[in-house]
Order: C-alpha cells, then structure tokens, then sequence
C-alpha cells in the first residue's frame, strides 16, 4: 500500500515537468499584461526603494519650500505687529533697565556706606583692644605692686607677730623677777625694819651706839642691787620699732615709691642778658657824633647740676655751666680833617694817622689808625671825613651755682623756690675791629695797627660772685625722669674797669631749663 | 546558476525594461505551474501568480545567487503567496478528515503515458485544500514534514496523516479515472 503511495508521489512530481506548452499552462493574456505592467513600472522592480525615497525626498522638498513661503509671508504680514512688539519689549526693556541701574547704583551707595561703617566698627574696636590691653597691663601693674605692698606689709606683720610673742615670752620673765624682786624688797624692808627695831633697843639699853652707821653703810650696800634690777626692767622692755606706714593712696597708686629719691642729676640749660656798653674816644670827634653805644646780647650757658635732697622737699644743689658769646657793635663818627698828622712811611707813602680809644665796663683798649693820601686825593682842612667802625668781642663765661630748693606738692607737678649763689668767671678770648673811612662819598684806604693794646691788664679775666633766687616748676615727664624749669632773678658782684657801667652788668634775669633723673 | 541569468537578474534589478521581460518570460509558465497546483480552479491559481510574480520582482535585490538558484527562491515565494492566499479563503477546512475508499491503482506504463500533466493537476485541484497543500509540499516541492509542520502551524502527525490521505484519495481518482 505504502509503496504504491511512494510511487504516486514519484509519479504526480516527474509528470508536473511533462508541459507541452500549451495556453492552458500560462495565465491568461490580461493576467500576463497585467503583471507585465506592474512589474514594469519605475516603482516596481528592485527599485522600489529608491523610488520610494526620491519620492519621499521630494515630497520634504516640497513641503519645506510650501512651509517656506508660508513663514515668509506671515513675517511680511506679522512683520508691523512684530516690530511695534519689538519697539514695546525695548522700551520695557530700557524702563526695567534704568530701574536696574537706579537700584544698582543705589546698592553701591548702601555698600560704600556699610563698608565705611565696617572700617570705622573696625577701628574702634582696634582702639577698645588697645585700651583694653593697656588697661589689662595697668591693672597687672597694680596687681603686682599691691601684691608686693601686701607681701611686704604681711612680713612686718609676721615681724611683729614674732616681736609681740618674744614681750609675751619678756613679759613672763619680768613677772618673775618683779616677784623675785619684790619679795627681796620685802626682805629688805624686813630686815631694814629689824635693823631699826634693833637700834632702837641699842638706843633704849646702851644709848649711844654706833652700829646705826654701820646700817646704813649696810642699806646703802643694797642700792646697787635696786638699780640692777631697773636696768633689768628697762633691758626687758626695748622700744618697740616703728612700722612704716603705709598711706592708703599709696597702695592704689601707679606711682607709688617705696622709697624717697634722694639723688638726682641732670642737664640744665639757662640763658640771661648781657649788657655791653662802649665808650669810645677819638680826639678830632665833632662834637655832634655820639660817644657811647649799648649791645645787648642773650647769652646761652649749658652744664650739669647735681642735687641732694638731705630731708622731705628740701634739695641742696650745686652745678656747673659753660657758654661762649660774641657781643659786637657798629660806630660812625666823622671829623674834621687835620694835615698836622700826615707823616710819610718808610715805602713813601703819606699817611695821616690818628689814635682811636674803646672802652667797655671790662676793658679798655687803644689803637692807631692812619689814612693814605694819595697823589690824586687833596684834603683840606674843608674837608670832613667819615668813619665806620666794627668791632666785635669774643667772651666766655663759667657758671658754678650753689643753692637750695624748696619743692612742694604732691602730684606729678612741684612747686619750687629757689635760691643761692655763684661763682663767675668771664674771659676775653678774642677781639675783632674793622674801619671804612670815606671823604666826599669816596673810601680811602687805611692802615691800622697790628695788635691793640689793652690797657687794663695782660689777661682780661674777671672772676666775681653772685646771688640769685626765684620760682620754678618741676614735672615728672617719665618714672624717675623729671624736666624743671625756673625764672631766677640774679646779681651780681662784678668789679668792672671802673664801675662805669656796673648797675647795667649787674642785675638781670635768668631763665633755666634743665631735664633731671632722679634716684 | 548560469551567469547570463545573473547578470540578467542584475540588469532587472538597475531597471532594464528589456531585462525584466525577459526574466519575466523565461520562468512564467514554470510559476503559473505551482499557482496551478496550489489553487483549487484556475483563476485562484492567476490571483495567486499575479500576487506571486509582482512580489518576486519587488523582492528582487534581497536574491543572493551565492545561497541558491533563483528558480528555488523564487518557487518558495509563490509557495508561501499560495499558503497566505489559501490561509486567507480556504484554511477552515483544509484539515478535516474525509472518508475515503481505498483501492489500487495499476500503475502499469500504458496507464501513466496516457494521462497528461494538466490531468493530473485538475486531479490535484480536487483534493481538499489541507490535502493538496501538504501533497505539493511534500512530494513536489520536497518539504520535509517538520517544515511543512512549522510552516503551516501544525503537527507533524497531522502533515504525515494529510500527505497519506492526499495520495489516497488521488489513487481513487486516478482508479475512477482509468
């Protein structure tokens, strides 16, 4: 059965190939054409894909140029509208800007404010630490000086403490013998009572006895053992030694001392007036020109003082000051002129000499002077000759001041009076002279002599004493350093040339500066 | 696979008219052969090649003359266009079982010249739609019954048991034929 099956099958599959090519075995004719087409068509075979794309793409490229033209003419149409919305948006868009910048600007100002009054909270709270700081220290300050009062104070204590258990101990001791010593009295006076009443028996049986001398040579005998025993009692009882007090303001204050300063040194600067006054003498003077002339000069001396303050506010001071002064006047004076003088030099020339005499309260000095008459230039007796004449004196003078002082006041600030005396010496170092002469509005030449000659002594120097006395203030500027300063009224014992001048020279004021340390 | 057919089929695929009809021509009869076989009368079997033949065309480029011959790629698309026409208007019943009279047919050669290729193909028109397909399947086309199986969504039994019936009932009408 099976095998004709197979058989069947093998049969129906070789005859399927036996056509004959018959009508019957193709479609028919509008199929067959209707296929052709299709295939046929650019769309169909194997290039469908293609194009479908191409299709595909030119439909986009129609759609975006359809798309294109519709955006363009809603912008052409849209285009007013758009602008005024534009025009609108800017002006909003300008008014928010300008609040932007009011707002802005007006942040800036409240910045700039608030950053200056950063900086200033800055500052003052840099100040208030500083103060705070110098406050802590001030306070350590205090702190360790009441601690060191309070140490201080708390071994006098301890001393004292120690002092009142050793009276006690002397106390007890005195007791003792106090008793001791009373009950020898009392021996005493017993047994000087049994010396009487055996007298006064001696007196009554024998009356006349001589034993009476001997009890009193024997009383006197017990004298000594009385005072030994008050020496005793004064021996126990030493004074007590003082404790230093202590004042209250003292232990609150900074610038409290434990000790008084007794010693202080320091520079001391004063200046004073110096008077000069010069009387010159020229012969052939007219009598209208003026003889005497007055300079005044401040004179600067600068040294050290030392003081010694021996008892409370009291100070004994002694110093020493140096200054070098040059003091310097001008003179005209005019004359007539005189050939009697005119005398002819060794070198032939002519000169008409004439002698010139300066005197100052410490010296007096002369010198020639003469004129050359030259060929061209003819005096006579018409003529009237002027002369200007410089002269400047170089002095020094050493200052040694002995004097007490009187400070009171209890601040920083002290009152003082002042006074003493002070040895001078002034000395002439050096002189200067100059002299211009002119006759009718011309100079003429002159000739001087070389040295000068003084006429009082070899060595102008004039030692003399002085007293002074005034006021002045003295300032603690630092710990221990103290500035003064004082107004002196002083005079002088000068001997002078003459004493022409000497109430001049004598008396003036004199202002001192000085700058101390005191220890 | 000669390589004038390929450089024909490479002509259709860039658009050569001339090509086309040509290709067109050449396999023709050869498809409206299996439309015939697939088809229960004659104008399902030109419904079927017209869908067939188009779609041979459009699928062209995917051809790969490496994998096979365009005469086998192009046989299984008119079978799988027979099998979705046939799904599509005659499917419910093409799996039913018919009551059939066995007999035997003498398959003598005096017998088998007689009958002509269009004979046996009416006679393969007349079986049932299940029938048909799995006898052209199997005994044509060469599907193994695993694959008709898959193909047509069924059981493998049921593919053997439809190609036992289709040669039967083909033997009895061969036998009333003859």
């Amino acid at each position: 059965m099976d095998d004709n099956y197979n058989k069947l099958g093998d049969f129906f599959k070789n005859k399927m190939d036996d056509f004959d090519g018959s009508e019957w075995e193709r479609p028919d004719a509008d199929i067959r054409q209707n296929v052709l087409n299709k295939i046929t068509e650019p769309t169909a075979v194997g290039m469908k894909g293609t194009m479908a794309n191409a299709k595909i793409f030119l439909g986009a490229m129609a759609a975006m140029l359809l798309f294109s033209f519709l955006s363009i003419g809603y912008l052409f149409f849209e285009n007013k509208e758009l602008n005024q919305k534009i025009q609108l948006k800017n002006l909003q868009y300008e008014e928010e800007k300008l609040k932007s910048e009011k707002a802005i600007a007006s942040l800036e100002e409240r910045t700039i404010e608030l950053k200056k009054k950063i900086e200033s909270s800055i500052q003052e709270r840099k100040i208030w630490k500083q103060e705070q700081e110098i406050l802590s220290n001030n306070k350590n300050d205090i702190l360790n000086q009441y601690q060191n009062i309070k140490s201080k104070y708390k071994k006098e204590v301890d001393q004292n403490e120690q002092y009142v258990l050793e009276i006690k101990k002397q106390k007890e001791r005195v007791n003792i013998l106090t008793s001791e010593r009373n009950q020898l009295t009392q021996n005493i006076n017993e047994y000087i009572s049994l010396l009487e009443t055996k007298k006064e028996t001696e007196n009554i049986d024998n009356k006349q006895t001589p034993s009476i001398k001997n009890t009193n040579e024997q009383y006197g005998n017990l004298m000594p053992l009385g005072n030994h025993l008050l020496a005793t009692n004064s021996k126990l009882f030493p004074k007590r030694p003082i404790i230093e007090k202590i004042k209250k303001s003292e232990i609150v204050s900074p610038h409290f001392k434990y000790k008084r300063n007794k010693f202080d040194i320091g520079y001391e600067y004063s200046t004073q007036k110096f008077e000069w006054l010069v009387d010159r003498s020229f012969e052939k003077e007219l009598e209208s020109s003026k003889n005497i002339s007055k300079s005044d000069k401040y004179i600067h001396l600068q040294g050290v003082n030392l003081g010694y303050s021996p008892h409370k506010n009291w100070w004994l001071r002694i110093g020493i000051k140096y200054g070098k002064f040059d003091v310097e006047q001008f003179q005209y004076l005019s004359w007539v002129y005189d050939d009697e003088n005119e005398e002819e030099r060794p070198d032939g020339e002519i000169y008409n000499q004439f002698n010139m005499g300066i005197e100052s309260p410490y010296l007096e000095t002369s010198r020639d002077v003469g004129i050359k008459i030259s060929d061209d230039l003819e005096l006579g007796e018409e003529d009237i000759l002027d002369m200007r004449i410089y002269e400047k004196q170089k002095l020094s003078l050493l200052q040694i001041p002995l004097g007490v002082e009187y400070a009171f006041g209890k601040n920083k600030w002290q009152w003082l009076i002042q006074g003493g005396a002070q040895w001078n010496r002034l000395s002439f170092l050096e002189n200067e002279f100059d002299a211009v002469v002119a006759v009718r509005g011309e100079e003429i030449e002159i000739w001087e002599d070389e040295e000068d000659e003084r006429l009082d002594k070899e060595i102008p120097v004039f030692n003399y004493a002085g007293i002074y006395a005034g006021l002045g203030v003295d300032y603690e500027l630092f710990k221990n350093i103290h500035i003064r300063g004082a107004l002196n009224y002083k005079y002088d014992f000068i001997n002078t040339y003459d004493n022409k001048f000497s109430n001049s020279a004598k008396i003036g004021t004199v202002f001192k500066l000085g700058l101390n340390y005191r220890f | 696979m000669n390589q004038q057919e390929i450089q024909l089929i490479q002509k259709v695929r860039s658009g050569n008219q001339k090509a086309i009809q040509a290709l067109y021509g050449k396999y023709e009869p050869h498809w409206f052969r299996v439309c015939l076989r697939y088809g229960r009368n004659r104008d399902e079997a030109q419904d079927i090649f017209q869908e067939g033949a188009i779609k041979v065309f459009q699928a062209l480029r995917q051809f790969d003359s490496n994998r096979g011959a365009f005469s086998t790629w192009s046989n299984r698309i008119f079978v799988n266009i027979a099998l979705k026409y046939l799904k599509k208007y005659q499917w419910q019943q093409s799996f039913e079982d018919l009551s059939m009279v066995a007999g035997e047919v003498d398959w003598q050669e005096s017998i088998i010249g007689r009958i002509t290729a269009k004979e046996l193909i009416e006679l393969i028109q007349q079986l049932p739609s299940g029938y048909r397909v799995v006898f052209n399947m199997y005994e044509i086309e060469g599907y193994t019954h695993k694959e008709i199986a898959a193909e047509l969504n069924i059981s493998v039994g049921t593919s053997k048991s439809q190609l036992f019936k289709a040669k039967k009932m083909l033997q009895q009408k061969l036998k009333v034929l003859f």
